[in-house]
């Protein structure tokens, strides 16, 4: 029997990019709407931080600060999706939160829980609210940070403490592997919910 | 038997020239001392306001005029026997009935602590005893009473060994600072003697208004102690405060009530921000409030927020 002759792989423009399937399921239903052509995204955060996030995309590391409800996370979200339509490859949406519980939650002897794993071998991930996870040992917080450092793998975080705290709470280890060589946006502009 | 007399005193209001009556008199520093004079010659004298006539002529014989301005102001009254005699001196002033009242009170107070100490058998030589109940660690409290004292008859505390109160087991000793003499450390050849029973009434306020103070300056909210706690106030001062006259007495307890108020204002201490709450807090040795774990980092407010420097890690903050 003869072969198939193979066809090139041509992108089908009306099929989501490879990678974008996984990382719509990791994005919460709150930030769904979350797009840089979404109306609600100039509505909620202001027109300079939208600018500033689009111009940083395709940078390695990128830190979303500011203060609570201030749009961090719909910003990034919106990155998120911008970099995978743009790069074509996979990429995550971690919560910090459930990062820390993630190994107490696993069962003992059975290796890293799925979302550590996914979270320290994903192509991209934005940590999101790194900071607001409970504070005890078991926490995967700073074993992500590591491993994706070592890996040389690009991290983007949002967090809505100041360096001081971050450092109190995790080392300067830890923070500075986070923002060396990083764009860092103050997210502006006062929340309308508060 | 040795018979201790406390030097007297007078009691007078601060803004005794202020009255009218001073205010009547031709001069009124003149007529001040001269009536201050004529208060402590009576009191020294046990005179219950009496002021001899005798004493009058020598001691103002040159400028007696400032006595007949009293006179007619009715500040000294002349009496039928040609004496004078001081316009209300007591109750203010102690008269030779209240004097001896207080003295047989404390005679008798006396006697049945002496008694009590010899029936629980606890004095070892016929010698005078030091009084160990005055120590800078076991002070009496508003709902407490000292170590010492619960071990005297019941014996919950003794050791059936040996036979020696917890108080006298010099381990004990050594961890509450009780020794040989009275108070511990540099108190031990000077046990603390009591607060003049006067000092109470005449302090009482000051003391209250100054823990009060020292309270309010932290937390910065209204804070109130009624007369309730004048006793326990005066337990501080008598067994805590360095210096026990009412000016630095009143000053050390702001002080004090301040740094308590700093270290476990909305801690829920013990029995609250009150002086209760306070007497206890220095009996315990100045105790902060109990830490469960890393106090939790949150997200600062937007009043709090501010833009951080990251230039010694490479980041760059675009804008």
């Amino acid at each position: 029997m003869s072969r198939p002759e193979r066809v090139p792989y041509e992108p089908d423009p009306e099929r989501p990019p490879p990678g974008a399937v996984y990382l719509e399921r990791t994005i919460p239903p709150a930030y769904r709407w979350a797009r840089f052509d979404a109306d609600e995204l100039a509505e909620r955060v202001p027109q300079a931080s939208v600018a500033l996030a689009l111009a940083s995309c395709a940078e390695p590391r990128v830190c979303l600060m500011g203060i609570s409800r201030a749009g961090k996370t719909s910003l990034g979200v919106a990155m998120i999706r911008a970099w995978v339509a743009r790069a074509r490859r996979p990429a995550a949406f971690v919560h910090a939160y459930r990062l820390g519980t993630a190994r107490i939650q696993h069962p003992a002897g059975h290796g890293e829980p799925e979302a550590v794993d996914v979270a320290m071998r994903m192509p991209l991930i934005l940590l999101d609210d790194l900071g607001s996870e409970r504070d005890h040992a078991f926490s995967a917080v700073p074993d992500v940070i590591f491993e994706r450092d070592a890996q040389s793998l690009p991290t983007w975080v949002t967090t809505g403490l100041t360096r001081e705290q971050l450092v109190k709470r995790y080392g300067l280890g830890v923070v500075a592997r986070v923002f060396e060589r990083a764009k860092v946006i103050h997210v502006g502009g006062r929340t309308q919910r508060l | 038997m040795r018979v201790r007399r406390v030097k007297p005193y007078v009691c007078v209001d601060c803004d005794y020239a202020e009255h009218f009556r001073f205010q009547d008199t031709k001069d009124v520093d003149a007529a001040a001392g001269t009536w201050l004079r004529c208060l402590t010659y009576s009191r020294a004298q046990e005179q219950d306001g009496l002021v001899k006539a005798s004493w009058l002529q020598r001691t103002f014989a040159t400028t007696y005029e400032r006595v007949e301005d009293l006179v007619r102001v009715g500040l000294l009254r002349l009496r039928e026997d040609g004496d004078y005699e001081l316009h209300a001196y007591a109750p203010r002033n102690q008269t030779r009935a209240m004097l001896e009242e207080e003295r047989g009170l404390a005679r008798e107070r006396m006697a049945s602590a002496r008694n009590a100490k010899t029936s629980t058998k606890r004095r070892r030589s016929p010698e005078q005893t030091p009084n160990k109940r005055r120590t800078s660690a076991l002070v009496p409290t508003s709902t407490s009473s000292s170590i010492k004292h619960t071990s005297t008859s019941s014996s919950p505390c003794s050791s059936p060994s040996s036979g020696v109160s917890v108080v006298e087991d010099p381990e004990i000793q050594g961890r509450y600072g009780i020794h040989e003499g009275g108070p511990g450390g540099a108190g031990a050849a000077h046990p603390r003697t009591p607060l003049p029973a006067s000092e109470r009434g005449l302090s009482g306020s000051l003391w209250l208004q100054a823990f009060t103070d020292g309270v309010a300056d932290h937390t910065r909210r209204p804070c109130t102690a009624g007369r309730v706690y004048v006793s326990t106030l005066e337990r501080l001062v008598s067994h805590h405060a360095p210096q026990r006259d009412a000016p630095s007495a009143c000053a050390w307890l702001r002080e004090q009530a301040r740094a308590f108020a700093v270290l476990w204002d909305g801690k829920h201490p013990a029995k609250g921000l009150t002086p209760d709450g306070l007497e206890r807090w220095l009996n315990d040795g100045r105790q902060g409030p109990p830490e469960f774990g890393r106090p939790r980092i949150v997200q600062p407010t937007a009043e709090d927020w501010h833009e951080d420097d990251w230039s010694d890690l490479g980041a760059e903050v675009v804008r």
